[in-house]
C-alpha cells in the first residue's frame, strides 16, 4: 500500500453516494408513476366508461414499445 | 385491439417477456454491481499518484459512455421516427434521452468531485467539462422542447431533430482530450485509447464496471419506455373520454 491522502476517502463516498442515491430515485419515481398511471387507466376502464370499448387493451404496465 | 369493458386484457407472450427482461435486468445490474462494489474497493489496486479517489474512475468512465448510448440510441431513433413516424420510434427516443440525461449528469457530479481534491477546483472552463455541460443542455432542451411544444406531434418531430443534430457534440465530446489543450486525463477506453493505457487489472475491472452499468442502463431504459407507453395509453383514454 501506497500513501494515500486521508482527506480523499469523503470525495470518493461522496460521488459513489450521489451515483446510487439518483439512480434509486430515478427508478423509484419511475416505479411510482407507473403505478399511478396504471391504476387511472383502472379507473378509466371500468364498465360504464365510454372510452374503454375503444381503446381499451392498446397498451397498459406491460405493454412494450 | 378492442376489448370488451370490464373483462381482462389479454397478455401476449411477449409483453410479458419484456416484463420479464425488465425483472431479470434488473436482478442482473444488481447482482453486477454488488460484484462491481468489491472488485473497485477491495482488489483493484490503490492508485499510486492519486490515491484512493482514483477508484472514481471505475463508475465515472461507465456512466459517461452509457450516456453517449443514450444519446446515439436518441439519434437513431430519432431518425426511425422522422422516416416512419412510428411510435415506437419516438418512444425509444425518448427513453434513451431521458437516461442518458440521468447518465450525464452522474458523470458531470462525479466528475466535478472528482476534480476538487485532484485540481483543487470543483470547475474549470477546459475544454472536456466544457464540450460535456453543452451535451447536458442540448439533451435537456431535447426534453423540455418534449415537454411545452404547442402540440404533441410538433414536440416529437422538434426534438428528434434536436436529438440527431444533437448528437453531433458526443465526438467532439469524446475528442477534446486530444484537439485542445486540456487538463482532464486521456481516454482510456474506445478507438484513441492507448494499449497501456491503464494497467491490466485495471482495465479488466473497468469492463467489469462497465458491463454491470450496461445492465442497470439496459433496465431503466425498458422501465422507462414501458412507462411511456402506459402514459401514451392514458392519454388516448382520456381524448376519447373527452370526446364522447
Amino acid at each position: 500500500m501506497t500513501a494515500i491522502p486521508p482527506d480523499n476517502l469523503p470525495f470518493l463516498f461522496a460521488a459513489f453516494a450521489v451515483v446510487w442515491v439518483v439512480f434509486f430515485i430515478y427508478a423509484g419515481y419511475m416505479s411510482w408513476r407507473r403505478r399511478s398511471v396504471q391504476q387511472e387507466l383502472e379507473e378509466l376502464r371500468e364498465p360504464g366508461t365510454p372510452a374503454n370499448e375503444s381503446t381499451a387493451g392498446d397498451g397498459g404496465e406491460d405493454a412494450p414499445a | 385491439m378492442a376489448a370488451i369493458a370490464g373483462q381482462p386484457t389479454r397478455k401476449t407472450p411477449w409483453r410479458a417477456a419484456i416484463r420479464d427482461a425488465r425483472l431479470w435486468l434488473l436482478l442482473l445490474a444488481a447482482v453486477l454491481t454488488l460484484v462491481d462494489g468489491y472488485l473497485i474497493f477491495v482488489v483493484a489496486p490503490t492508485d499510486a499518484v492519486l490515491g484512493h479517489i482514483q477508484r472514481i474512475f471505475y463508475i465515472h468512465v461507465p456512466i459517461s459512455i452509457l450516456s453517449f448510448l443514450g444519446f446515439l440510441l436518441c439519434a437513431i431513433a430519432g431518425i426511425g421516427y422522422l422516416i416512419r413516424r412510428g411510435e415506437s420510434w419516438d418512444r425509444l427516443a425518448h427513453a434513451s434521452a431521458e437516461v442518458g440525461v440521468v447518465f450525464v449528469t452522474l458523470a458531470l457530479i462525479t466528475g466535478v468531485i472528482w476534480a476538487r481534491p485532484v485540481w483543487g477546483v470543483w470547475w474549470t472552463w477546459e475544454p472536456r467539462l466544457t464540450t460535456t455541460l453543452i451535451l447536458w443542455f442540448i439533451y435537456v432542451a431535447y426534453l423540455m422542447i418534449r415537454q411545452y411544444a404547442p402540440t404533441p406531434q410538433q414536440g416529437r418531430v422538434w426534438s428528434a431533430v434536436v436529438g440527431i443534430i444533437g448528437f453531433v457534440d458526443v465526438p467532439i465530446v469524446y475528442y477534446s482530450v486530444q484537439w485542445w489543450r486540456s487538463i482532464h486525463p486521456v481516454q482510456v477506453i474506445g478507438p484513441e485509447a492507448a494499449d497501456d493505457a491503464l494497467e491490466p487489472i485495471m482495465a479488466r475491472i473497468l469492463i467489469f464496471s462497465l458491463v454491470a452499468t450496461l445492465a442497470l442502463f439496459g433496465y431503466l431504459l425498458l422501465e422507462r419506455m414501458a412507462l411511456r407507453k402506459t402514459e401514451d395509453t392514458l392519454a388516448q383514454l382520456r381524448r376519447d373520454a373527452n370526446s364522447d
